[in-house]
């Protein structure tokens, strides 16, 4: 796989979804309605089947447009978006959601309903309108649940829920899809360390038995030991692409996140020793810096020039 | 809309008569009180048990095999006229509108414009005096469904009381009693008419509702009798039959007299309230006492008493010409 | 209980309420008689007159109505995402308003039932699709906080023109409109009934088989879109169905409220909000409220015959409160 490779460019000859590519985008762009800038633009890059790619960026920088271009949500104004050599907008919904298990960020529940019955909606792709619930449902269904550690959670109903624990109700939803391809947004935001470590385990080990993840995360270190490659947005635009190592430096969280850092590596033991980990600074390292999108909430400025170590 | 000072709604008539066999009689004693709408033909007076056939106010035609026993009228106006007509051993329902010595011990079908159609079945009427003439007449269509004949009847002004008296006669086989009770009433109109004949006429404000006010157009049989008892309607010329008109259009024309029907509810101290507050307080007729109130029973619906309404009026507003 | 069972059970409650509502009435008659009447005919004329022509088909009339409602209800809060919807919200009720109060006013001579009830369909239809055409005008023609803007708005215009036909309308039609207005089973007909039932089985039934996607719909149209529905189709199918089915309900009865809003919540509360069971359960539980209501209706102050929406109201609130607060301590 090439960092930046051109996509595979056969779009309409279906390939299959577990070798090449998952997604290749194709000069992307995307303007939501009445938006002074693109939220994407020109963007292209191959997201690679059987490995985890996670996609970083800061507020605004369209992580989250990204994921609903490559879901199918929205259609981009320019560019093409296929998966498994096809499509997007070419994929029927029902096949779609056999292949890929989405994971919202948030999500409204205004009825009451329990968790299983929440989770059992990610069998809705293969069984329809009408087809009841059969013993490989609720194989599926259980299965995911035991995954994403919300068994004793099955007959609660949802809104008594706490955030996380609804995170992870929808990450069993999207298990109980038994998909090939799995697209996660922000999956931990809501989790104590140890669910999130739980969470990040469960994808490195479906990664292993050869699901594709595609992760929306802030939460750099993480994606650093978990990912196989990463991808970061700035203001649309792709600001770095590569395994982690090559992507996670103090340059780069310097220029895409305008806040100075220190790369230090994962002292171990385990299997992400040497992962490169981002420690930011304390602020005083902060330069100045005109750019209109800078965030409102930055720390306080420090002196101009202050070497970056 | 109910039993206050104030106007019911319930009864209104007007009627298009004709038939096999009217009254030469009746039509002699028929005066152009409004104009005759109806072509009339003359015949003699029918025997008391045939068929009898009529077209009532909605323009239908409705037989009966003879005249009616069992009658539930669903008009307080129409059960008047029965009352009058001495009928009022016929009737055998009314509705929650009717209240009087003649009908209190009748039981009730509900309300007059929804009244229970299975009470009304229930109590095997051989016909109904129904209340709708247009639209989508469902009660009507209910009840003959069941087999139960209704005849519309509508009432909006003295000829229409004439006619329902006509009418009701006919249908209760008690055509005589009706010419009786119209050449009355005819007789006690021309006598107030007469009695105020070459007076001037005060201007006369009528109200009808009070919040907003509303008044008796030009057209309504409150009028008429006004200008029978020698009055004049002071917004006869505003369009509509129950006018909204303005406080302070009330008090522009300064009408001579005010003519305030009171019910149940009403009484004196309603009066005094009224002269005391803001807008009525300008009228010169409060200030000075000329205030007519009225039994809302005689002028909240046109009927058999429209005579007696007539005099009453007359004896307020031309109190030297009632006959000694 | 299984799901199956539970429908089993509301439909024999559906059945009792429906003896219950043809034995009282404002004629007092006793069970025998309503039997005799009801199955061989035989009898008193007027009694079987009574039970056949009137109090049957009525009680079936409303039994049709409640269900009708209840179902679009249910659909109509999962469509907009919000427990506050009722079967009223696309403008429906104000349209079907309009249809009839104008034919009213301007029936002349019209002998029966048919123009107005057509009228008021024709009506309801027209509202949902100017609904439509508004929030199109706005963007997206199905997006729900727009969709839901429109039918209040659209239901202010509405209201509006109803209050000024009846400024100019003579006193027969105001009163005419008004009653239609207030809701009645009163000129329920086996006829209309059939109509009406011939009407509402292929609509309610398109219902019951979007149940599933309705499900995925009230989480949300993304995640719906995830999990494979096809969003936008669902969405047009299910609007235009519940639609229909409450422009008819009206067409039928006038405009009866609260059980729209409240019948699906009940059962939510009770059963949860699975809309394969929610669907069927809300027509069952919404027609025995409705036939109970209106039996009340017809006794309470007998003879004098109370608006159904009047009861439903009345009798619904207090028991819903109750509902809610057992739920809560529960």
């Amino acid at each position: 796989m090439n960092g930046r490779g051109q996509g595979t460019g056969d779009g309409g000859q279906p390939a299959t979804a577990k070798a090449g590519a998952a997604w290749s985008c194709e000069g992307v762009t995307f303007r939501y309605p009445g938006a002074a800038r693109a939220a994407l633009d020109g963007v292209t890059l191959e997201i690679p089947a059987g490995a985890c790619t996670a996609v970083l960026g800061p507020n605004g920088s369209g992580k989250s447009t990204l994921l609903r271009l490559l879901l199918g949500t929205l259609a981009p104004t320019a560019g093409t978006v296929e998966f498994a050599g096809r499509r997007v907008a070419e994929w029927p919904r029902a096949a779609l959601a056999r292949e890929v298990g989405a994971v919202p960020q948030e999500e409204e529940s205004p009825f009451p309903m329990t968790a299983r019955e929440l989770v059992a909606m990610g069998r809705y792709p293969y069984l329809g309108a009408f087809r009841r619930e059969g013993e490989a449902d609720r194989r599926a269904i259980a299965e995911a649940m035991r995954r994403a550690d919300v068994e004793e959670l099955a007959d609660r109903p949802v809104g008594t829920l706490s955030g996380g624990e609804r995170q992870r109700a929808r990450i069993a939803r999207a298990l109980a899809q038994e998909p090939g391809t799995l697209a996660l947004d922000e999956p931990t935001a809501a989790l104590d360390v140890a669910h999130e470590m739980a969470i990040f385990e469960l994808l490195r080990d479906l990664g292993h038995a050869g699901t594709t993840v595609l992760l929306v995360t802030h939460n750099l270190n993480l994606a650093a030991r978990y990912a196989d490659r990463l991808v970061v947005l700035d203001r649309g635009r792709i600001a770095a692409e590569g395994t982690p190592p090559e992507v996670l430096t103090a340059e780069m969280v310097q220029r895409v996140y305008r806040w100075p850092a220190r790369i230090v590596e994962h002292p171990g033991p385990g299997p992400d020793t040497g992962a490169p980990q981002v420690v930011p600074l304390a602020a005083t390292a902060c330069g100045t810096d005109t750019d209109e999108n800078r965030q409102p909430t930055e720390g306080p400025r420090g002196r101009k020039d202050e070497p970056i170590p | 809309m109910g039993r206050t000072g104030f106007l019911s709604f319930a009864n209104r008539r007007r009627g298009a008569r004709g038939g096999f066999l009217p009254l030469l009689v009746l039509l002699l004693l028929l005066p152009a009180c409004g104009g005759g709408d109806a072509p009339a033909r003359a015949a003699a007076a029918p025997p008391a048990d045939s068929a009898v056939t009529l077209v009532d106010d909605a323009g239908r035609t409705v037989r009966l095999p003879r005249p009616a026993r069992r009658v539930v009228s669903l008009i307080p106006s129409a059960t008047e006229v029965l009352l009058a007509l001495g009928a009022g051993d016929r009737l055998v329902g009314r509705t929650d509108f009717d209240h009087g010595p003649g009908v209190d011990s009748l039981p009730s079908v509900g309300g007059g414009m929804t009244p229970s159609i299975e009470a009304v079945a229930a109590l095997r009427p051989d016909l109904v005096l129904g209340w709708e003439t247009k639209g989508d007449q469902s009660t009507r269509r209910r009840l003959e469904e069941l087999g139960i004949p209704v005849f519309a009847v509508e009432v909006d002004d003295t000829v229409g009381v004439f006619r329902t008296v006509a009418s009701l006669g006919r249908l209760t086989g008690r055509a005589p009693a009706a010419d009786s009770l119209a050449a009355g009433l005819r007789r006690e109109l021309a006598e107030v008419r007469a009695s105020v004949a070459g007076r001037p006429r005060p201007t006369v404000f009528f109200l009808v509702w009070n919040d907003p006010p509303m008044t008796a157009g030009a057209e309504t049989f409150i009028s008429q009798v006004l200008g029978v008892a020698g009055g004049r309607n002071v917004f006869a010329d505003v369009a509509g039959e129950w006018p909204n008109v303005a406080l302070e259009e009330i008090v522009r024309r300064q009408p001579d007299f005010v003519v305030l029907p009171l019910g149940e509810k009403g009484g004196a101290h309603d009066v005094d309230r009224l002269r005391g507050s803001p807008g009525w307080r300008e009228l010169r007729a409060m200030r000075e006492g000329r205030i007519v109130t009225i039994d809302s029973e005689l002028m909240n619906r046109p009927g058999p008493r429209l005579g007696e309404a007539a005099r009453t009026l007359r004896d307020r507003l031309h109190p030297d010409a009632a006959p000694r | 209980m299984k799901p199956a069972l539970r429908l089993l059970l509301l439909a024999a409650a559906l059945a009792a309420a429906l003896l219950v509502a043809v034995r009282v009435g404002a004629v007092p008659l006793t069970a025998r008689e309503i039997v005799d009447a009801a199955a061989w005919g035989s009898g008193d004329p007027t009694t079987v007159a009574i039970v056949r022509r009137l109090r049957l088909p009525r009680s079936l009339l409303a039994a049709l109505v409640g269900g009708a409602l209840a179902a679009s209800g249910a659909v109509f809060q999962a469509l907009l995402r919000n427990p506050l919807a009722d079967p009223y919200v696309m403008g429906v009720a104000g349209g079907a308003a309009v249809g009839a109060v104008v034919a009213v006013a301007a029936g002349g001579l019209a002998a029966s039932a048919a123009p107005v009830s057509v009228a008021a369909f024709a009506g309801a239809v027209l509202a949902v699709l100017l609904v439509f055409r508004i929030a199109a005008s706005a963007g997206r023609a199905l997006d729900t906080r727009v969709l839901l803007l429109a039918g209040v708005v659209a239901g202010s215009f509405f209201n509006a023109v109803i209050l000024l036909t009846l400024t100019f309308a003579d006193a027969d039609s105001f009163r005419s409109a008004i009653f239609w207005m207030m809701g009645s089973f009163a000129g329920a007909t086996w006829r209309g009934d059939a109509l009406l039932a011939a009407y509402l089985v292929p609509g309610l039934g398109l219902l019951f088989a979007l149940a599933r996607p309705l499900n995925l719909l009230s989480v949300g149209e993304e995640t719906a879109a995830y999990l494979g529905t096809r969003v936008e189709r669902t969405k047009l199918l299910a609007y235009t169905a519940a639609s229909l089915v409450t422009a008819a309900a009206v067409a039928a009865s006038g405009v009866i409220g609260f059980v729209g809003l409240v019948i699906p919540h009940v059962v939510r509360l009770l059963w949860g909000g699975d809309h394969r069971f929610l669907l069927p359960a809300s027509v069952l539980l919404g027609a025995t409220f409705v036939v109970l209501a209106d039996a009340l209706a017809r006794v309470a102050a007998a003879p004098t015959e109370l608006p159904v929406g009047v009861v439903t109201a009345f009798v619904g609130v207090p028991f819903f409160v109750w509902l809610l607060r057992r739920r809560s301590a529960a």
